[in-house]
């Protein structure tokens, strides 16, 4: 056999002794991604926010702010749950966090919009908690424009003497349809979990690959190294690999994602980030021996990978030297994919996105044998006895 | 008194030695939160690429056009031929949103017939979805609006202010309360300190209890614990909070807060958080082991902290749950109201009671396990694996 097959082999199979002996390994690069993901997916299935607590000042007390009042209440999105004496007690109920919206219907209001006055309702919104707030206020505006149509097409029957079709389309000259793609009911679940779920898996395996590097073999054995420096990337990738695809099918099969793309798809790009990371960590195992100050700098590079390359705030709003940053992460080529796959069927630049992941693996394939060579004071390390043992042994059988 | 002023020297004389720990008790939380905050610098989602169908092609649909284009929020990046084409620069990811005017707009107008214009928003990325969605509405809704004016003036021989009237039968004004602008940077930035403060709190405690672990144990634990705390804390929180003072002054983030409220809540927290970094130095007896646990918690414990996704929107059973395991529950998100909406004392004082209870319930737990686990006397070769273990020097 290969002298670098059999160093693959040696050092998948020192990884698999070391599983048998350390059971963390397996914990954190399997069991805990799945479990996490698990508690994640099951933290948003609800998926959209409803029942937002709300509260109400209505100084007018007519037919009409009790049908504004009763329309905001039949909606599921809030939950009616003061209603205040006044403007101070309505402020005072959102600055204790008891209420996240609150409505102002002014004194006389039914009588100016009568008398075509125009008046105002005050809307006011907790504006720290912007998950909350932004689908406040979108659906709020919703109903209050909704009843505005209506209250507009009313006078214009009334004062204009025009029909009611008449009157609906000169109150409302231009409508507009809206179309949320992919997303429909912009569920948070379908927005975060295809990205996050993948995130928790990737740091399981990059804190397991970073502590896999323990020696250095004779610097003239070179093929020896290659090989050995394979087999961790392999080994680390693959248990990677299961983690993501066990984690991608939990979020089909038991929370009801809805997955739209090729299956093989995701599997490819899963299995191309795995390898990408794995490699990662094993280059920075290689070039950093204190293992503590590793598991620091590998949870540094790939813990906020989700910020960085724009999973949630988009990149196109960051400044520019962040845009450069993120494209040198190998997450940035696996999070918009993954989501587009479960959400839109379809993936852009997928040959392109796999072809970086393979070539990233590569050039951490080489940093990683660098630093195996010259280690971090740029000298060889201690030959580690048991490995070129067994490798010998091997050789001899 | 005497034996913790000891017990503190001694921590700082350590800490004083590794490198590691000065970086990580002085700069992590400055450096990562500037590095976070940097990302989110710009406050909006603006110039979202938006493609165009116009099938109307009459100077009102150039107009509605050019509201688009005008506005800060979206920039005009195409002009489709066809449906088709719409749709596919929305699938290719070449645009986010998509305006489809159809034809005869204008006409329909003029006549009284209905006429809708359509926005197709990309709702793969919910925080873009939804800017350009109240972004598209609010532009339409203007348009809409100017128009209705025009014609009930014309069709009514009425006034402009009048008109006016009869369209907007009555407003509505909505007011941002604490942030106006609805910044994502003062939505997230103070949920990832009070995480930065969680993480290096456990790191840095590891680092501290596993270094004697054993002669902690033996004798006067509390104290030999509680000047690790202490230690810890203090720097962990003083740099913590010359950064927000960074952050507020730089990058405008809102800071109205109760300082000495923010101070007890993070004391507290920070007394909690030992409790898990005892228990969790107790059970995995190596630093490598800690850290790997440690890190790959900060995930989930951010997510389930209820700032991301609302905790009352979370199911019961897993919000108590997290609420009976981790105490950053009770820290991230009243923190942030704290600073952002200057809670008082009475509306955080739940918060402060679950605190106190955690600590009582965790803290004698935790020393006990601590003390099991580290009271007999280990053998001298098993410490030096475990050192050479983390060197990187050798199998397990």
């Amino acid at each position: 056999m290969d002298e670098s097959c059999i160093s693959i082999y040696e050092s998948i199979k020192e990884e698999i002794q070391k599983m048998k002996i350390d059971k963390l390994i397996i914990i954190i690069g399997l069991i805990m991604p799945i479990l996490i993901n698990l508690l994640i997916s099951w933290e948003l299935s609800k998926g959209v926010i409803d029942h937002i607590p709300m509260a109400v000042v209505d100084y007018d007390d007519s037919q009409l702010s009790r049908q504004i009042i009763q329309y905001f209440s039949d909606n599921d999105s809030f939950d009616l749950a003061y209603y205040a004496d006044n403007q101070e007690a309505l402020q005072s109920l959102i600055d204790e966090s008891k209420v996240k919206v609150g409505m102002v219907i002014p004194e006389r209001f039914s009588e100016e919009v009568t008398s075509l006055q125009s008046p105002s309702i005050l809307m006011l919104y907790d504006g720290s908690h912007m998950s909350i707030t932004s689908v406040a206020k979108a659906k709020a505006s919703e109903i209050l424009m909704t009843i505005r149509t209506g209250a507009a097409i009313k006078q214009l029957e009334g004062r204009l003497n025009m029909t009611e079709e008449e009157a609906y389309h000169t109150g409302m000259p231009i409508s507009f349809e809206s179309r949320t793609l992919y997303n429909p009911a912009r569920n948070f679940a379908y927005f975060m979990l295809p990205g996050y779920g993948t995130m928790v898996c990737q740091t399981g395996i990059a804190l397991t690959a970073v502590l896999c590097i323990n020696l250095i073999i004779g610097t003239n054995q070179k093929r020896d190294v290659l090989g050995y420096t394979i087999g961790k990337i392999i080994f680390y990738g693959t248990m990677g690999s299961i983690a993501i695809i066990t984690n991608i099918l939990a979020q089909i099969v038991l929370f009801k994602l809805p997955f739209r793309g090729s299956f093989i798809i995701a599997i490819i790009l899963s299995i191309a980030l795995a390898f990408a990371v794995s490699s990662l960590s094993i280059a920075v195992s290689s070039w950093i021996k204190n293992r503590v100050t590793a598991m620091a700098v590998i949870g540094l590079m790939i813990i906020p990978n989700s910020v960085m390359i724009g999973y949630t705030w988009p990149i196109m709003s960051m400044v520019p030297f962040y845009k450069i940053y993120a494209k040198t992460i190998p997450y940035y080529y696996y999070g918009d994919n993954i989501r587009n796959l479960f959400l839109k069927g379809n993936v852009t630049n997928l040959g392109g996105d796999i072809g970086f992941l393979i070539l990233f693996t590569l050039s951490m394939l080489f940093i990683a044998i660098m630093g195996i060579y010259a280690g971090p004071n740029i000298k060889p390390r201690e030959v580690f006895k048991k490995w070129n043992y067994s490798l010998e042994a091997f050789r001899k059988k | 008194m005497e034996l913790f002023l000891r017990s503190l020297q001694e921590e700082i004389e350590f800490m004083c030695k590794k490198p590691g720990l000065i970086i990580l008790l002085f700069l992590a939380i400055p450096v990562l939160t500037i590095w976070f905050g940097g990302a989110y610098y710009h406050e909006y989602v603006n110039d979202v690429g938006i493609a165009v169908l116009d099938e109307d092609n009459t100077s009102l649909s150039r107009n509605v056009i050019q509201y688009f284009d005008d506005s800060e929020r979206f920039n005009v990046k195409y002009y489709a031929a066809n449906r088709a084409e719409l749709q596919n620069l929305i699938d290719q990811r070449k645009v986010y949103m998509g305006l489809y005017i159809p034809p005869h707009l204008n006409d329909d107008i003029m006549s009284g017939n209905a006429s809708q214009i359509l926005i197709l928003t990309n709702g793969a990325n919910v925080i873009i979805g939804n800017n350009a969605y109240a972004g598209a509405a609010e532009i339409i809704q203007t348009v809409s609006a100017g128009i209705e004016m025009k014609m009930i003036a014309g069709k009514g021989s009425l006034s402009e202010s009048t008109a006016r009237n009869m369209a907007l039968s009555f407003n509505f004004t909505d007011r941002m309360l604490y942030d106006s602008k609805l910044a994502y940077i003062n939505y997230l930035i103070y949920g990832f300190i009070a995480v930065f403060f969680q993480q290096f709190m456990l790191s840095a405690l590891a680092t501290m209890i596993l270094r004697n672990p054993e002669s902690t144990a033996k004798e006067h634990t509390v104290i030999k614990l509680a000047a690790k705390v202490v230690l810890a804390s203090t720097l962990l929180m003083a740099t913590g909070g010359l950064v927000i003072g960074y952050i507020h002054k730089k990058f405008n983030v809102i800071f109205s807060g109760n300082v000495k409220l923010a101070l007890l809540m993070s004391i507290l927290f920070s007394i909690a958080i030992s409790c898990a970094a005892i228990l969790l130095c107790a059970i995995t007896k190596n630093k490598t082991k800690f850290s790997q646990v440690s890190y790959m918690l900060s995930l989930p414990t951010f997510l389930t902290c209820g700032y991301v996704w609302p905790a009352d929107q979370m199911p019961e059973l897993l919000m108590r749950g997290v609420k009976l395991l981790w105490p950053l529950i009770y820290f991230a998100r009243p923190f942030d109201e704290i600073m952002i909406k200057g809670l008082t004392f009475v509306t955080v004082r739940q918060n402060v009671i679950n605190l106190v209870l955690y600590i009582i319930v965790f803290m004698p737990l935790s020393l006990l396990v601590f003390k099991k686990r580290f009271g007999t006397n280990q053998s001298p070769n098993n410490i030096v694996s475990q050192k050479a273990y983390t060197k990187g020097q050798i199998n397990l």
